[in-house]
Formats: C-alpha cells, sequence, structure tokens
C-alpha cells in the first residue's frame, strides 16, 4: 500500500468511525483494512457511490440487515423496512463518501447513492486497487470498499 | 414559522421531522428532490428550508437559486454531507444562510435552525 492509498483511507476510515460515533454515540471498531485479491461478495444490503473528477471509481457500503436495523434504532428510527434498510445503506455510503471531500476536496466527485439489493452479489475485482476496511460495530461487521484509480 | 424539509433520502427527512423541537415551527412539506421542492414551495410559500444538495432531478444548489428567485428573504439551512469549504461557500453565495454537515444530532439540528431564525 503506498502513502497516498494509505492517506485515502484513512480518510475514509476517520469518516466511517466520525458516523457510528454521531448516530449511536458508540465508538464502531475498524479492522486492518485490506487489498482485495478476489471480487467480494456483497451483504444484504449495499450502497454503491459513483465517484468522478480527480478519482475515479466507486465506493461500497455493504451491511447485515440485522445492524441495518439495529442503525435503525440507534437513529431512533420506529420502522424497520426494506426501503428503509435501502435507503440506510445509500446515506451510510453517501455521508462518508461526502465527508472525505473535506480532506479530498471538491473535485472529488460523488453521485447519488445506488442500491444492490441481495446477499452473495459479486463486486468483482478488476485490474484497479481495491480495498475493503471492515467495520465492526455492537457484534455486527460491515464493509466499506474503496475502489479508486 | 413554517418549515419545508427537502432531502432525498426518506431516513433523514424522518430523521429532521423527529428532531425538531422548536417552539412555533410546523413542517408543512417535505420534499425528495429539487423539483419538488420548488413545487411545494410555490403552493406552501414557507418561511424556512432545510436542503439537501446530491439529490436527482433538481440538485441542492440549483434549487436554492430558484427559491431564492421566488421569495428571496426565504431562510435556508443546507445539510449535507459534502464537508468540503467551496461548496458550503457555494451554497452560501446561492442565499442559503447556514450550513450543516450530515451526520448531525438533534441539538446540532435545533441549534443550527435557531441561529437561521435569529440571523438578521
Amino acid at each position: 500500500m503506498n502513502e497516498t492509498h494509505e492517506k485515502e483511507l484513512k480518510v475514509f476510515i476517520d469518516g466511517a468511525l466520525h458516523y457510528f460515533e454521531q448516530v449511536s454515540q458508540e465508538h464502531a471498531e475498524v479492522k486492518t483494512p485490506y487489498l482485495l485479491t478476489n471480487d467480494m461478495v456483497a451483504d444484504d444490503f449495499t450502497g454503491v457511490i459513483d465517484i468522478s473528477g480527480i478519482r475515479n471509481g466507486a465506493i461500497y457500503y455493504t451491511a447485515p440487515r440485522a445492524m441495518l436495523h439495529h442503525i435503525l434504532l440507534a437513529l431512533g428510527e420506529s420502522q424497520s423496512t426494506e426501503e428503509l434498510y435501502k435507503d440506510l445503506v445509500g446515506e451510510i455510503a453517501n455521508t462518508i463518501s461526502g465527508n472525505a471531500r473535506k480532506e479530498l476536496g471538491s473535485e472529488f466527485t460523488i453521485s447519488i447513492p445506488d442500491i444492490l439489493n441481495g446477499r452473495g452479489i459479486r463486486i468483482e475485482k478488476n485490474k484497479n486497487h481495491k480495498y475493503a476496511i471492515p467495520i465492526r460495530w455492537k457484534s455486527y461487521t460491515s464493509s466499506l470498499i474503496i475502489k479508486l484509480h | 414559522m413554517k418549515i419545508m424539509v427537502v432531502d432525498d433520502s426518506n431516513i433523514i427527512r424522518r430523521q429532521i421531522t423527529r428532531f425538531l423541537n422548536l417552539e412555533n415551527v410546523d413542517i408543512v412539506a417535505s420534499a425528495e428532490n429539487g423539483l419538488e421542492a420548488v413545487s411545494y414551495f410555490r403552493s406552501n410559500q414557507p418561511d424556512m428550508v432545510t436542503m439537501d444538495l446530491t439529490m436527482p432531478e433538481l440538485d441542492g444548489l440549483g434549487c436554492i437559486e430558484k427559491i431564492m428567485d421566488i421569495k428571496p428573504e426565504t431562510r435556508i439551512l443546507v445539510i449535507s454531507a459534502l464537508a468540503d469549504k467551496s461548496t458550503a461557500i457555494e451554497a452560501l453565495k446561492k442565499g442559503a444562510q447556514g450550513f450543516l454537515c450530515k451526520p448531525f444530532s438533534e441539538i446540532e439540528l435545533n441549534n443550527a435552525l435557531k441561529e437561521l431564525m435569529t440571523d438578521e
């Protein structure tokens, strides 16, 4: 991992930690990021943000249904529906990506979220570097996947 | 005072509705994109607006411009994940009076709206 990749990963890790701290007043734990050597299999719900401008690629946030249910409770949400789970993974991906512009600048352009619905969807590895950042909150593990070139 | 909530995320719209805890402030409309917001704005004439920036159809900056054309005295609080300074400055130049970065707490939301109401 070169210095640029390390700095960028730190921006996203800080963003993810800040998100969980703010919405739940509980710390999340980030496990060691790793370079994906194979396709990644998506969890129940995945939010995708396309990146353009100074960098190209995508940011994925993928999480299990039970974790999203608990995040909704932490937000004070009384409902748990498929639509809210999809909305939530998109919003988490959007928030972490948008917050990254504080360090990466406004030329780091983000799209509105796209949602992948369903466990087992393959997030294809390609020739670009792609890192996975495991995020543990309560007893659940989700992943932030950074694919930038 | 009448307020309109604009965000493409239903979760955020519902969160703002739950968090809002100011006397004499009532939510009169909520919209999920800029075009819908302009339409609801014309029919409800709110005094304040919370405005997301990254939205389909018409984004928040375009929507602020249109609202300023209709009613320039409207007080607009941008609530966005876009945390860079230049985006905040651009929103303020277009006519917004405040900027709150996502994710936000209940206290931060109410304080930002209070500031918007008292700011001359």
